[in-house]
């Protein structure tokens, strides 16, 4: 092939490493699917691009980018295996990390809660007598002299990194400043995060919280960028790479080695912004996703063509207030083990077999029995995995059903694993309504899209419980994280707190805020060179009513900060607050509390090429498999193979489109209809 | 009849989740911030005749489970659909358990039939009454409380009760924001009942129907079936708190457990007479009371963290209330800040029920800290501040398996801080250190959560600050198994300063600027003896700044020193020779718990005979003399020569008592007996 227009997407998963090659012009589009290799997760990186360019024959020297999703952070985070990690904070206030909120979560048992460990414990955290003032006064200057008692510590114990929080410094960063280039100068081989770089927004224990996983995971991100960056070059591909972040844009690897935390999500956010691309080309603003894998199911949404991000995220228990696309997990996937209390009580999950053991059907040492063998005794899904690679044990899953569920409770094989399908749906269904119908949306206005590799066989049902008004299934379901990578552009957010009064706004202030947060974002793009008519700046204010203890993030008009704007901004607050908390309070005074800036450096996006239209032709079923829809048993249901449909295609249901690594049931009284992009569309046929 | 189990547990799911709806409704719709920032409400579906089967766990005050709402509902003669009652007397049904609290019930009908009421409750701001937001330790009558509204339709039909509402509102501070949380409230009631027939229309009512009793019955059966694993027997426990009424004497709470097969009694026979001072329990000797049950309900969760949680737990229980007492005030006794004393019974449960299975359960929670508001100027912008501070919170106690959580939980309950930049931003003060304190968590084996210490100082001539709960002052919370008593909560105004004033329970006060105020939660209860601590632990805890070298010396013997570069380390030669040293020299502690040294002195005195004495007089008494007699006797004690032995043998008491008699010839015709 010629040309240098090839795009690579590589995303690395708990399991396996899925990578796309593309090119603009639509004319190559291949995708694979390899294991992948946690404990070296550069190699897998690697062993991956290779394959894909050998599958589609591109040489090196035509690739134009690379994209990358990983979760190299997120296991950092969740497996506690960051870096060793020293905090410096404000005299007085060494316990506000291992205090918190002091909140603990509702559903736990107030006597008997045990607190999650903090990233870094307290014996990790020093004080350095200074204090600034909300308004950035200072009113005790930063005193040093005790710095080398610090720095002798931090050496003798073998720290790795270093987070600085100071007290206000978001009002001023003068002392965080100093602080940090004195510690360079002492520690010049250890990484330094400061708070009023990585969060500049008011409440300590928060910014310190992200300051401080910033500092842990930098030494990790840092040598991984390096080894990518130097394993390409041995590949001879020059191109640049983009690392995927958790709100849903890329940031290079520079970037990257500095605010790794800003991956803390990188893997899911590649998969929403997967699900908008494939609602945009399919005709769809307003979509809610569920993203089922093995061991859980991410549920968001996708309003007006938009991914959501919020900053009330927590990861691993503990806050992060940044930008973070809106997601809500519950412990629902193929792997969920379903059990009998002794009571008679049946649960699904939130335990689970996840890839090893796995379910029993396996045969990898799983005896107990899933979600995944109660859809393969049901006929849901295939006798095999991956397109017959890997068989599934029919026995193996009939007889931990049997044991586990069917016999304490007193019925048959084929009732316990309909049961088990019923339940995790319900619980799937619970966190679809948490997103929408609890959030003042109407499921009505809203296609379901469903995806990951248990996504679509589950569709059918949670489309009906929620009475969602379609379902989509994208063209690669299993692999929509690494087709997302291929959708995304550079995406910066900054942010400072200021605050503002009701009736006493400083427009002035807010002025200079936009103007010093925009000269940041340009440098930025400017830094990652990206040419002026691709680059877009959006605004954003935080705005609450006087007394209120959270904030809602509305849009702020461009240009010279006015009274108007001003307006246009609250006035936007009242409509969401309405819309959010059903009434909005117009005679209350609003505060304006952190402007927000966010930079776009706008990519080209590829998408699946077109598939060819039909001829007018009814689709042909490849097989007939004995499959169980609902209470009336086993039935021939035809199954179709998803290669062979094509644009304008309908299927009424029941029926069931096997691909690679996915499974689609359509219900009865449901239809499908395939679109020029291999989408499948599916509608009750009440809603035709 | 029993209902499949795959279909139980998906009605079990419904349920929950359109109590959660009720809750989301609720709090998406109320106006209060109040509401929004502590999420003190309820809601919840109960059967026709008041049974909570349904309840959130994610949204609000989620422990309420036990809520029976019988009595309120009895109180309403004809229910049709459409109708919406409400009621926040405390006196009325004994549903509502303080007059901030409104609560409103609506009947679900299917057909013609009553199939459930959708309930709830909000934690009104303000009521009205005496004092702004209607709380005050000092109130000695409800009527003081703010407006009472008894059990009445607040719609009737759909209709609007305008007049009833116009009452309301007319009585209170802030009219807007009662009426925007009472919306919100029948906002949540109508969620509920449309999630009830959506139930129906896809159960089927009589599935539905059976399946609620299905529910109940199940969490009886998993309740029965954890106290039929502990021990029979009578376990008797008491609690202090540390003052009766503002300056007052101590007051008793006291529980005489009953574990019988699968059946527990709770005979708080013993517990003070009802308070002159609003931290009254308002039963009505309601024997499966929520308030009474919400310790319990703990205590089971605690033991299997598998229990379902729903009413049909309290069938298993029966509590004895006396009239007249704190568990059981008459009225008009006051009984705003019921909260405290509220605190103080769950501390009550878990050590009795811990006299059963030590091994089993907690020391007791980390206590005593206030919720601290500040009312000031902002010498800056001359702005006026009224603001919440953080409320103190402490943790749990320790365990066999575990030291206490430090800082959060327990008596706290789900409160949350704020954060120390907005508390110098919203509150006008300047906040010089905000930590866990030092030393509070009680030793054991497994220490005790510790409490959270906070130094700050007003900016502004006549700050006024209130700090609602503070108690513990004295009597702080015990230790088991050999683990030892928390420390003391603290509230001293200029410490470590020649002003320097101890606040001990004062809740409210007057700053100038300059004044620096330090207050501490008391620390949690430990499990175990300390001297078994890993003397590694108790370094992690020194380097920590949680206990002191000398803490580490005295409270656990392990013996501090430090290297050349000042890092600390164990001794571990004089550690071992210490610990030998206390071994040998202490007695060996049989109790099951362990006490502060406050309350052995104090129990010196006011021990089980003088107590039992005590109790015996008063009940002889009208109930409107018995806060009086209390106190009269208590002063008599005090001031009795300690080397008579009469003073500690109950014949003290009963002479002062007789002598009372004597004074007042009216009380001798009066008299219960």
């Amino acid at each position: 092939m010629e040309g240098k227009d090839f795009s690579i997407a590589i995303d690395i998963g708990g399991t396996f490493t899925d990578s796309v090659i593309a090119n603009k012009k639509g004319e190559v589009f291949k995708v694979a699917k390899t294991a992948s290799t946690p404990n070296n997760p550069s190699q897998g990186f690697i062993k991956s691009v290779t394959k894909v360019l050998k599958l589609a024959g591109v040489d090196p020297s035509s690739v134009e980018v690379v994209l990358h999703g990983s979760t190299v952070v997120t296991n950092a985070i969740l497996e506690n295996k960051s870096a060793k990690t020293a905090l410096i904070t404000t005299k007085g206030f060494r316990h506000v990390l291992e205090i918190g909120r002091a909140e603990i979560p509702r559903e736990s048992n107030l006597y008997g809660w045990i607190k999650p460990n903090r990233p870094i414990k307290p014996r990790d955290i020093f004080e350095i007598s200074e204090r600034i003032r909300h308004d950035g006064t200072i009113i005790l200057p930063i005193d040093i002299s005790n710095l080398n008692n610090i720095v002798k510590v931090l050496k003798e114990e073998h720290y790795n990194a270093v987070a600085i929080s100071l007290m206000h410094s978001y009002a001023n960063p003068t002392h965080e400043k100093k602080l940090g280039k004195e510690l360079r100068k002492l520690l010049p081989n250890i990484e330094i995060s400061l708070s009023f770089e990585v969060l500049p927004i008011f409440r300590e224990y928060e910014r310190a919280m992200a300051t401080v996983i910033n500092a842990s995971v930098q030494p990790i991100v840092g040598s991984y960028m390096k080894e990518l960056t130097s394993e390409l070059e041995n590949l001879k591909i020059t191109s640049p790479l983009f690392i995927m972040k958790s709100n849903g844009g890329i940031f290079t690897p520079k970037e990257a080695a500095k605010y790794g935390v800003h991956m803390a999500l990188s893997g899911p956010a590649a998969g929403m912004s997967g699900a908008a691309y494939t609602g945009k080309i399919a005709g769809y603003k307003n979509l809610i996703t569920i993203d089922m894998g093995g061991t859980s199911a991410d549920v968001a949404l996708v309003k007006g063509g938009m991914l959501q991000t919020s900053t009330g995220a927590r990861i691993n228990h503990q806050p992060l207030a940044l930008p973070i696309i809106d997601i809500h997990t519950i412990g629902a996937g193929g792997g969920s083990i379903a059990s009998v209390a002794k009571n008679g009580a049946i649960l699904v999950g939130p335990e689970s077999a996840g890839a090893t053991p796995g379910p029993a059907a396996y045969n990898l040492g799983g005896t107990r029995p899933t979600v995944t063998d109660a859809n393969l005794i049901l006929g849901r899904i295939p006798p095999h995995l991956l397109g017959g690679t890997v068989p599934l044990d029919e026995n193996a899953a009939y007889k931990a059903i049997d044991e586990f569920v069917a016999k304490p409770l007193g019925t048959n094989v084929l009732e316990a694993s309909l049961g088990i399908i019923k339940i995790v749906n319900e619980t799937m269904h619970g966190a679809l309504k948490l997103m929408s119908v609890e959030r003042g949306l109407n499921p009505a206005d809203f296609i379901l899209t469903a995806f990951g590799g248990a996504g679509p066989v589950h569709g059918g049902d949670l489309m009906r419980l929620l009475s969602a008004s379609g379902l989509l299934i994208p063209r690669y379901p299993g692999i929509l994280c690494a087709n997302g990578l291929l959708t995304t552009d550079l995406k910066y957010d900054f942010a400072l707190t200021k605050l503002q009064r009701a009736n006493n706004y400083d427009y002035n202030a807010m002025n200079l805020v936009f103007e010093d947060l925009e000269k940041s974002a340009q440098l930025r793009l400017s830094e990652d060179r990206v040419s002026l008519n691709r680059r877009v700046i959006n605004r954003a204010v935080d705005l609450r009513y006087a007394g209120q203890g959270t904030e809602l993030t509305v849009n702020f008009p461009p240009g010279l900060v006015t009274k108007q704007t001003t307006q246009t901004a609250v006035k936007e607050f009242h409509d969401l607050h309405k819309q959010l908390y059903t009434f909005s309070d117009d005679s209350s005074p609003v505060e304006i509390i952190n402007l927000r800036v966010q930079a776009l450096g706008k990519s080209d996006h590829i998408g699946p090429p077109l598939i060819m239209k039909s001829d007018g032709n009814e689709p042909k079923n490849k097989s007939v498999r004995r499959v169980v829809i609902d209470q009336a048993g086993y039935e021939n249901v035809p199954v179709f193979n998803r290669e062979t449909l094509l644009d304008g295609h309908e299927i009424l249901g029941p029926a069931i489109i096997d691909q690679l690594d996915s499974t689609t049931l359509i219900l009865k009284d449901q239809k499908l209809k395939v679109d020029k992009f291999g989408n499948l569309l599916i509608r009750e046929c009440t809603n035709e | 009849m029993a209902i499949d189990k795959i279909t139980l547990e998906i009605l079990k799911n419904h349920t929950r989740a359109a109590a959660e709806s009720m809750a989301f409704t609720l709090y998406r719709t109320a106006h209060s911030t109040f509401v929004k920032e502590t999420e003190d409400f309820t809601t919840g579906l109960t059967t026709p005749t008041g049974e909570t089967f349904a309840t959130p766990t994610e949204l609000g005050a989620t422990w309420f489970v036990g809520l029976n709402y019988s009595g309120a509902i009895k109180l309403i003669n004809d229910y049709k659909p459409g109708d919406i009652c409400m009621t926040n007397d405390p006196y009325s049904g004994f549903v509502c358990t303080h007059p901030p609290d409104m609560h409103i019930w609506k009947p679900i009908f299917h057909k013609d039939e009553l199939v459930a009421f959708s309930v709830g409750h909000i934690h009104n701001t303000d009521v009205g009454g005496a004092v702004p937001a209607s709380l005050s330790r000092s109130l000695s009558e409800v009527h003081q409380e703010g407006v009472r509204m008894p059990p009445m339709k607040i719609l009737e039909e759909g209709k609007l009760n305008q007049k009833m509402l116009d009452v309301f509102l007319t009585n209170v501070r802030a009219p807007e924001q009662n009426w925007g949380d009472l919306k919100a409230q029948i906002a949540a009631c109508n969620t509920g009942e449309r999630k009830v027939h959506e139930m129906i229309e896809r159960f089927g009512v009589d599935t539905f129907k059976n399946g609620v009793g299905d529910l109940l019955d199940y969490a009886e059966q998993q309740a029965r079936a954890i106290i039929s694993e502990l021990p029979d027997g009578e376990y008797d426990f008491s609690e202090y708190i540390d003052e009766d009424s503002v300056n007052g004497w101590p007051c008793r709470l006291r529980l005489l457990l009953i574990i019988k097969g699968d059946e527990l009694i709770l005979d708080f026979t013993g517990s003070d007479p009802q308070l002159e001072s609003s931290m009254n329990m308002p039963t009505g000797g309601d024997p499966r009371h929520v308030l009474m049950m919400v310790g319990v309900v703990y205590v089971l969760y605690s033991l299997d963290p598998r229990l379902y949680l729903n009413s049909g737990i309290t069938r298993a229980c029966k509590c004895i209330l006396p009239s007249g007492t704190i568990v059981n005030p008459s009225f008009p006794a006051a009984v705003g800040m019921r909260t405290l004393s509220c605190n103080r019974l769950h501390g009550l449960t878990f050590g009795a029920f811990a006299k059963a299975v030590p091994d089993r359960l907690m020391g007791a929670p980390a206590s005593g800290g206030p919720i601290l508001n500040v009312n000031t100027t902002d010498t800056l912008t001359g702005r006026r501040i009224m603001a919440a501070v953080n409320p103190m919170t402490g943790g749990s106690g320790g365990t066999k398996l575990a030291d206490g959580t430090d800082g959060s939980g327990a008596n706290s309950g789900f409160l949350k801080n704020s954060p120390v930049e907005v508390n110098e931003v919203e509150a006008g003060i300047r906040v010089h250190s905000y930590g866990l304190s030092k030393d509070s968590a009680g030793p054991g084996e497994h220490r005790g959560g510790l409490g959270t210490d906070f130094i700050f100082e007003a900016l502004s001539p006549n700050t006024k600050v209130t700090a609602r709960n503070r108690d513990r002052t004295r009597f702080s919370g015990w230790g088991i198994s050999e683990g030892r008593a928390g420390g003391a909560s603290k509230f001293i105004r200029n410490p470590n300063t020649d002003k320097e004033f101890n606040l001990r329970n004062t809740d409210i006060l007057s700053l100038d600027p300059g004044d620096r105020i330090h207050v501490t939660c008391g620390g949690a209860g430990g499990w175990g003896n300390a001297l078994n601590r890993d003397p590694e632990s108790v370094l992690l805890d020194v380097k920590r700044d949680w206990v002191s070298v000398d803490g580490a010396r005295l409270d656990y013997g392990v013996v501090i020193s430090f290297e050349k570069n000042n890092l600390p380390i164990v001794d571990k030669v004089e550690t071992k020779k210490l610990r030998d040293t206390i071994r040998a020299s202490e007695a060996p502690n049989t109790s099951f718990y362990s006490p502060c040294d406050a309350r052995i002195e104090y129990e010196k005195v006011w021990n089980k005979t003088n107590y039992d004495v005590l109790t015996k007089c008063l009940a002889n008494l009208p109930i409107t003399w018995r806060f009086y007699a209390k106190h009269r006797i208590f002063s008599e004690i005090e001031n009795w020569d300690p080397s008579d032995s009469n003073r500690l043998n109950g014949a003290a008491i009963e002479s002062t008592y007789n002598k009372m008699l004597k004074d007042f010839p009216e009380l001798e015709n009066k008299r219960n007996n």
